[in-house]
C-alpha cells in the first residue's frame, strides 16, 4: 500500500524566501508523527500543503490525491485543528455540534456529546464564553467525533496551561488513535508528545534534517556523559554536538561504536529536544 | 450541490447575523409604534374633522381610484425595508468573508467539508436573497398591522371599506415585493459580488476598500478624460435610477402616488401592479451586463477565498 502521505521536493517559495526547500517526506498510515522545527522552519507551510491549502512546486499526495487540486475530495477524509483560537467567538456549543453534523458526513454527534459530558462545557455557551482550556477541549470533541483518516494538530495546545495540555493529548491516544487513523502533529513541546509519537521528522529552514521511526532512534543515537578529563577522548570520536551541563561534557552521537563511549562515561538515550538541538546545530554549523 | 448541507451554511449564517432578521424587526417596530401614536395616541391625526369639500372629494373617487389609494398607500409602507435592506445587504457581504478572516475562523470552517464555492454562494445567497425575501415578509406583516390599525381608524368613515381587505390589493403588494425582490437581486449582484470579493481580499476595513478604490479609479479618469462613465455607472447602479425608469416605463414620472383628487378627468390611476413593467427591466442589457459582471466578481471572491488559508 502506498504512504499516506509523499512529499517529494516540496519547495515553496515566497518572493526569495524559501519556506520549503525541496522537502521530502513519507508518513504511513497508522503512526503519530510530530513534525518539528524551529519557527520559520517551514512546518506551518508544510501542513498548510498537506491540508490543500497552499499550492506548492514538486510532488505531494495525501491519501493519493494531490491536496490543493482535490482539497475538496479530501476534506471528508482529512481534519485538522489548525491553532486553539480558530474557533468563531460567535458560535454556541451546541451551534457547533449541529453544524458539523450537518456538514460532515462522517461525523457521529452521539461521540462528540459523550467528549462534552466529560467537560464542564455547557451548551448553550458561545465560544467566547468559554476559556481557552475549554474552546481547546470543544475542538477536540468536533474533531474526535470525526472518523477522518489524517488528523493534522498545528501547536493544538498552544497557550494552555500543563495540565489542560496533557489532558488533550491524554484523549487523543486514548479515545481517538487507533490503526486506522494518523496523526501529524506540530508543537513546540516536544518533550511533552515525546513518549506518543511513533515517528519524528525534523525541519529546518525548509529542508528535512531528519526522519525517523522513534523506535531507531536509541539504535541509532547515543548520548555520553563525560568529566572535563575524557572530554578530548569523546571528541575525537566525532560526536554531533558537545554542550556542558553541571561540570560534565555532554555529547551526542550517531551511530556510534557504544563500548568505546561506554569507556569515557555514562550513557544514555538522547531526547528528542537533544537530538533536535545537535542536529540543528549541526547543520548550521 | 448537497441541499441539507446548503440548509445548514444557511443557518450558520442566520447564526451568525442577526442583522439579517433583527434590522427587518426593528424597523417593523418603529413604523407600527409610529402608526399606533399617529393613529390613537398623541399624535392623534383627526379624520373626523375633514372639512364638507374634502370628505365629498374623498367620497367622490371612483373605486378604481380607491383601489389605487389603498395599493399605494400599503406599498408605500416597504419602502423604508427595501432601503434598509440596501445597507444591512451590504455591510453584511463586505463582513460575510472579512470577519472570518480576522478571527482566524476560517481555518476551521475550511477545515469541514465545506468547499470555498459553497460557502461563498451560501454568503451571497444570504444577502441577495435571504434579507430582501424577510425583509419582504417584515413588509407583510407591517402592512397588515397597519391596515388593521388603518380600518379600526377608518371604521367610522366607509372611506376604505370594500377597497382594503381585497385580494387584488394583497396579491398584487405581493407581486410587486416578489418582483422587487428578484429584480433587485439581479441589478445588484455586481455591487453585492464587488463587496464578496473585496471581504474575501482587504487586508483591513473592507468598507473602505470598497468605496475608495471606485472612488480612486472615478477620478482617475476625470483626470485622465475629464469624463465620469466610472462613476456615473456606479451612481446609477447604486441609486437604482435606471431600474427604478424602467419598471414604471418612464410613463409615470412625478406621478406620485399616481392619484390626484382634484383632476378626476385624467386617465384612471392605476394600481401599483399595473404601473410596474417587468418586461421593460428584464430585457434591459443594463441589467444582465451587471449580472454578468457580477458572476465574475463572485467567481474571484470563490477565487480569493480559496487562497485565505493561505494568508492567514
Amino acid at each position: 500500500m502506498a504512504s499516506l502521505i509523499e512529499a517529494q521536493g516540496l519547495t515553496k517559495r515566497f518572493g526569495t524566501h524559501a519556506a520549503l526547500d525541496g522537502a521530502s517526506f513519507k508518513v504511513e498510515s497508522g503512526r503519530i508523527v510530530g513534525l518539528i522545527g524551529p519557527n520559520g522552519a517551514g512546518k506551518t507551510t508544510a501542513l498548510k500543503a498537506i491540508l490543500g491549502l497552499t499550492r506548492c512546486e514538486g510532488r505531494l499526495s495525501v491519501l493519493g490525491l494531490d491536496p490543493y487540486r482535490d482539497r475538496n475530495a479530501l476534506t471528508e477524509r482529512v481534519s485538522f485543528i489548525a491553532d486553539v483560537a480558530v474557533l468563531p467567538r460567535w458560535l454556541r456549543v451546541s451551534q457547533a455540534v449541529e453544524f458539523v453534523a450537518g456538514v460532515h458526513p462522517r461525523f457521529r454527534a452521539d461521540r462528540c456529546h459523550a467528549f462534552l459530558e466529560r467537560t464542564s462545557i455547557r451548551r448553550d455557551s458561545r465560544v467566547k464564553e468559554l476559556s481557552k482550556g475549554m474552546i481547546t477541549q470543544l475542538h477536540l470533541a468536533l474533531v474526535m467525533a470525526i472518523d477522518a483518516q489524517l488528523l493534522v494538530l498545528d501547536e493544538p495546545t498552544l497557550g494552555l496551561d500543563i495540565l489542560s495540555r496533557k489532558q488533550f493529548y491524554d484523549s487523543l491516544l486514548s479515545d481517538y488513535m487507533d490503526a486506522e487513523k494518523t496523526i501529524l502533529v506540530t508543537t513546540h513541546q516536544v518533550e511533552e508528545i515525546e513518549n506518543i509519537l511513533t515517528d519524528v521528522i525534523f525541519i529546518d529552514r525548509g529542508r528535512i534534517a531528519l526522519d525517523l521511526p522513534m523506535e531507531e532512534i536509541p539504535a541509532r543515537y547515543v548520548q555520553l556523559l563525560a568529566p572535563p578529563d575524557r572530554a578530548e577522548a569523546a571528541r575525537a570520536l566525532k560526536p554531533l554536538s558537545e554542550r556542558q551541563l553541571l561540570g560534565r561534557h555532554v555529547f551526542l552521537y550517531e551511530g556510534a561504536d557504544r563500548q568505546a563511549l561506554a569507556a569515557l562515561g555514562e550513557l544514555r538515550q538522547p531526547s528528542i529536544a537533544d537530538l533536535f538541538v545537535a542536529k540543528l546545530k549541526g547543520a548550521a554549523a | 450541490m448537497n441541499q441539507n448541507k446548503f440548509y445548514w451554511l444557511l443557518r450558520r449564517e442566520l447564526w451568525e447575523s442577526r442583522s439579517v432578521w433583527m434590522a427587518p424587526a426593528i424597523c417593523g417596530a418603529i413604523i407600527v409604534l409610529a402608526a399606533l401614536w399617529a393613529a390613537f395616541g398623541t399624535g392623534n391625526v383627526s379624520v373626523e374633522g375633514l372639512g364638507p369639500v374634502e370628505s365629498a372629494k374623498l367620497h367622490s373617487l371612483t373605486p378604481e381610484k380607491l383601489d389605487a389609494v389603498a395599493s399605494y398607500g400599503v406599498g408605500l409602507i416597504a419602502v423604508p425595508f427595501f432601503v434598509m435592506v440596501l445597507f444591512t445587504q451590504f455591510f453584511y457581504a463586505l463582513d460575510a468573508l472579512y470577519s472570518e478572516r480576522r478571527d482566524r475562523s476560517v481555518l476551521f470552517w475550511k477545515s469541514l467539508p465545506v468547499s470555498d464555492t459553497e460557502t461563498v454562494l451560501s454568503k451571497l445567497l444570504v444577502a441577495g436573497l435571504v434579507m430582501p425575501l424577510v425583509a419582504a415578509a417584515a413588509t407583510l406583516a407591517t402592512q397588515l398591522i397597519l391596515a388593521v390599525i388603518a380600518s379600526a381608524k377608518l371604521a367610522g368613515l366607509g372611506l376604505l371599506q370594500g377597497h382594503l381587505w381585497t385580494a387584488s390589493l394583497w396579491g398584487g403588494d405581493l407581486a410587486v415585493m416578489a418582483y422587487v425582490v428578484l429584480a433587485s437581486a439581479l441589478w445588484y449582484l455586481p455591487l453585492l459580488g464587488w463587496c464578496l470579493l473585496v471581504s474575501a481580499w482587504a487586508p483591513r476595513s473592507p468598507v473602505m476598500y470598497a468605496t475608495l478604490a471606485p472612488l480612486a479609479l472615478g477620478l482617475a479618469e476625470f483626470i485622465a478624460f475629464r469624463s465620469h462613465v466610472v462613476l456615473g455607472a456606479i451612481g446609477s447602479r447604486v441609486g437604482n435610477m435606471e431600474l427604478l425608469a424602467r419598471s414604471f416605463g418612464g410613463r409615470h414620472h412625478g406621478a406620485g402616488f399616481g392619484v390626484d383628487i382634484d383632476e378626476s378627468h385624467i386617465e384612471v390611476p392605476r394600481r401599483l401592479i399595473d404601473a410596474i413593467d417587468p418586461t421593460a427591466v428584464f430585457t434591459t442589457p443594463t441589467l444582465w451586463v451587471g449580472v454578468a459582471v457580477g458572476v465574475g466578481l463572485v467567481a474571484g471572491a470563490i477565487y480569493m477565498r480559496r487562497r485565505a488559508g493561505e494568508v492567514a
